[in-house]
Order: structure tokens, then sequence, then C-alpha cells
């Protein structure tokens, strides 16, 4: 389990605007939280630098009380096991299997091939995937693509699953199972964090959101709508 | 991840045999340079041990005179045998080999002297044989002593020039493979970037995202070396007969250096050592650049 706190953190991007404004946030350890928001609002950015894949300008990224922006590089491919991460563009290795992509995490933790598989196939069968793992990720759908990253993200059980526009490609059906999915993991205890503008598939699901708007923080219905996991079942 | 590694160079083989082939050429020239250094040095090692020097005695000298000073050779105990040659054998040898038979026969004597091949043990050092023969110089008898050292001796230095020239081409060519591995490695880390910051969105360490690119190299420097041992063996089976020849004429009875299993285990070690070399130079550099933050 993992508490996350974003404190007055901003980034600013060379040559462009102000992704992020002075933002300040706390996500409670094992809580599930929507990032919601117009296009460039700001929520991929936010994301990507709970991921370390950016840094911000100013400001605090703390995870677990560490921040994650001083981190050392040596200690940043530790840090990225322990998050599970959806993109909106997928990142698949188009030239590997199904299969292959699910697994990339557990081979870069070092876990033996007998366990990858029985763990992949677990994953894969929960995205409803199971029998197209052999499969090249070129021959599926861009909805079946996302699924594939969606299997990816929680194959390593992760503490923290940062989800960008996960159900951007899929139908309303899918899209449901796949916040179903999600619910599960932060049932668990995970901490979930998902962008998504579909307000309203969002809204029936009950669970914290936070708007975006131009970098800053302009809705947060914390106290209205956050479900605690932790003991209560939601 | 070895079979990834294997997969893409022969998915991408004309590139890979090209890398094969200028890293086979690259290592060619020093390594047939070590291989041509130890021939010689064999060579000239079993011509040293052909311990002997000649005598010529003087026109005049009587066969009294060349009989009584081969007997006194003789009778030294380091001498092992001493075998003359008569004028007049000499000069049927010489007839034997030139076709100026009709002009020997307008002389009215024999210009050739007598002379005496003196072989001694086989223990003896250089010194002491220019020692021994010495003390034959100074005899009435005769005219000259030859040791024949001093070609060897020149033989012994082009030998040392061809030790140096390896290394330093050795040197060169090795940086030269490291090189051309390392640019290799680099094309194939271009066509692999998005997968490098994937496999680093997931949590991949450094070393796990070089390993496909040692591999990468060590493929390439094993390739490399392999046309490198097929090249030089080529060379040798081209070589082997005129070079034997020439080696017997001069009494050396030529057995190559080259076709042992361990120099071609040594190049083929050398190879993939160059190759994870390359890798680690593309690898290093290209990863320092690539930035997912």
């Amino acid at each position: 389990m993992s508490k996350i706190e974003f404190l007055r953190v901003s980034k600013r991007f060379e040559g462009g605007g102000e992704a992020l404004k002075d933002v300040s946030l706390v996500f409670p350890e094992g809580t599930m939280t929507f990032l919601t928001g117009h296009s460039g609002a700001g929520k991929s950015t936010f994301l990507r630098l709970l991921l370390r894949a950016e840094s911000p300008t100013r400001g605090e990224v703390l995870v677990n009380d560490v921040n994650v922006v001083k981190l050392p590089s040596r200690k940043i491919s530790a840090y990225r096991q322990n998050l599970g991460a959806v993109f909106q563009d997928h990142h698949l290795l188009t030239e590997r299997s199904v299969y292959e992509n699910v697994a990339l995490p557990l081979k870069v933790a070092g876990m033996r091939e007998r366990d990858i598989g029985r763990r992949v196939r677990a994953a894969l069968s929960r995205v409803g995937l199971l029998e197209k793992e052999r499969f090249g990720t070129r021959a599926l759908s861009s909805g079946e693509q996302q699924r594939i990253g969606i299997a990816r993200a929680i194959v390593n059980r992760p503490k923290v699953l940062l989800a960008d526009e996960p159900t951007g490609n899929l139908d309303p059906g899918l899209s449901r199972d796949i916040m179903t999915l999600f619910e599960q993991f932060n049932q668990i205890g995970t901490t979930v964090i998902v962008a998504s503008h579909d307000t309203e598939l969002i809204g029936v699901m009950g669970f914290r959101i936070i708007e975006l708007a131009r970098g800053r923080v302009v809705r947060d219905d914390d106290a209205t709508g956050l479900k605690e996991r932790k003991g209560s079942g939601g | 991840m070895i079979r990834d590694s294997f997969r893409y160079t022969s998915h991408h083989f004309g590139t890979s045999l090209l890398v094969w082939l200028l890293i086979g050429t690259a290592m060619s020239a020093p390594a047939g340079l070590y291989l041509l250094q130890r021939n010689i040095e064999v060579i000239s090692r079993q011509w040293e041990s052909l311990n002997s020097f000649s005598v010529y005695f003087n026109v005049d000298a009587s066969a009294g005179d060349v009989e009584a000073l081969v007997q006194q050779m003789s009778s030294q105990v380091e001498i092992e045998a001493v075998t003359t040659v008569t004028p007049e054998e000499a000069l049927d040898e010489f007839s034997s080999y030139t076709e100026i038979t009709d002009a020997l026969t307008l002389l009215q004597s024999n210009p050739l002297p007598a002379s005496a091949r003196v072989t001694v043990d086989d223990d003896v050092s250089v010194t002491r044989i220019s020692e021994i023969a010495s003390q034959f110089e100074r005899a009435d008898a005769v005219d000259e002593i030859v040791v024949e050292r001093s070609w060897l001796g020149r033989l012994k230095a082009i030998n040392e020039l061809i030790a140096r020239l390896g290394w330093v081409l050795g040197i060169l060519f090795g940086i030269g493979s490291i090189l051309i591995t390392a640019a290799s490695v680099r094309l194939a880390l271009e066509m692999r970037l998005e997968e490098i910051k994937v496999l680093k969105l997931v949590g991949a360490t450094d070393a796990f995202v070089k390993r496909p690119f040692l591999y990468f190299g060590a493929i390439y420097g094993f390739g490399g070396s392999l046309v490198a041992a097929m090249v030089l063996s080529a060379a040798l089976i081209l070589l082997e007969a005129p070079l034997g020849a020439l080696g017997s004429s001069y009494g050396a009875m030529v057995r190559f250096q080259g076709d042992e299993p361990a120099f071609y285990i040594g190049l083929v070690l050398v190879g993939v050592v160059m190759g994870v070399a390359g890798g680690l130079v593309a690898s290093n550099q290209r990863l320092r650049e690539i930035n997912i933050d």
C-alpha cells in the first residue's frame, strides 16, 4: 500500500505552457481516485510525474514519504517496478506476442519463467484475452491492445496503479468491466489513480474525483465521493 | 533474451554479414602478422640449430694441407663432422648449376678452392661456434671462414619489426573492430528505441536494457572472428607450399604454425570480447542520451 502526496507541484515544458500549476493533493493509501478534465488539462502530466517519466519544475512528489523527484537514477527502476501503468497510447512492443508484452514487468523484476507463465495467464484471463496469448499485438484491435496494456499493468500486482484513459478505446460494457477490475485491485489495497474524461462512467463509480483545468485543481469531491475501501468493502 | 538477439541478426542478415566481413577483415591483418611472426621465429630457430660454418681454403693450398687441417678440425671434441669439397667437386657442382661449361674449359686451371662444411655439436652456443671458427682462421691454408649468421640476425630484426607492426595494427584494427561493432549495435539500438523506452517505463534497470545489445556485440564479434579464421586458413593453405619449398631450400623443415585449435579459439575469444566491448560502448553512450523524463 502506498500514500501519495503532491506538494505545490508545477510543471512547465520547454517552449510550452505550464501543464501543472501549484498542485497540492494527497492520496491516502489504498484509495481509488479519478482525475478528469478536458484534453490538455494536465492529467497525463500528473501521472507521468508519478511514474517519474517527467520531473516537476517545482514542488515535491512523495510516495510513502519518499520524494521521488530526488530519487537517484539507480533507484528509479526499482521504484517503477512497484507501479503499474496503463498508457493512453498503449506502449506495446509490436514485434512481441501478447504473452511477451504482459510478461515484461515480471521479466524485468527477475521472476522465474514458471511463475511468469502462471501470472501472465491470470492477468490475461482477467482482461478476457487468455485465448490470444500467442497473437502478435499488431493483429489485435485498439481495444484489445488497451486490455493488453492493462494486463501488463496489473501482472506484477503493483502497490500503485496508474491509468491514463484506460477505457478510451473500449465499448461501454468493456469500460465498465475494466473499471470494476481496477476497483477489485483497490479492494486488495492498491492505490489506484485513473485519468479519464468519461465523466458519465466515473460518476457512477462513486470514487473521489479530481478535476483539472489548465493545470490547476478546480474540483476535488473528496468529501462527497470518496469511498474508503479499507475495511468497508465499498 | 539471447534468442531475441539471434532473431534480430538473422532478420537483418545483410547488415550482419557486412559487419562480420568488416570485423573479419580488420582482425585478419594483425592475426595474419602474428602468424607470420611466429612462423619466422620457428624457422629462424631451426636455422639457428644448424650449427655449422664453412671453411674456404686458398686456391693454392695443397691437398695435403687441406687434409691436415681437416684432421685437426675433426680431432676437436665439439666438432661433429667435417665434409670436404675438393676443387674438382666444386667445379663439377658449379658446372651443373650454370651454362658456362664451355667457358670453364678454356681456363688453364681450376679457379675454385677446396672447402669444408664443419658441423659442430647441437649444444654448442653461437659464441662458441665463432670461437672455434676463429681458431682455424689463422691457418695458412685457410682463405676465409664464414659463420652464416649475419643474415639470420637481419631476419630476427625483421621478425621483431613484424611483431611490433602486428601489435600496432592489432591495437588499431582492434579499436576499429570495436567501433564497427559499436556503430552496428547503435543501429540496432535505434531500431529498438521504443522498446527501450517501454522497458524503462516498466522498471528495467540499465543493465537489463543493455544485455541484448551486449549479446548483439558478442554475435558480431563471434561472426567476425569466424570470418578472420576462414581468411587466415585460406591464406595458410595458399602460402604453405611455396614457403615450405623456400624454407627447405635453406635446410629448414617448415611446419606451419597457425593450424592449431588454440590459435583459433583465442581468435574467437578476442573477437567476442571486442564485440562485447563494442556493445558496451554503444549502449552506454546511447542509454545516457535516452531520456524518458
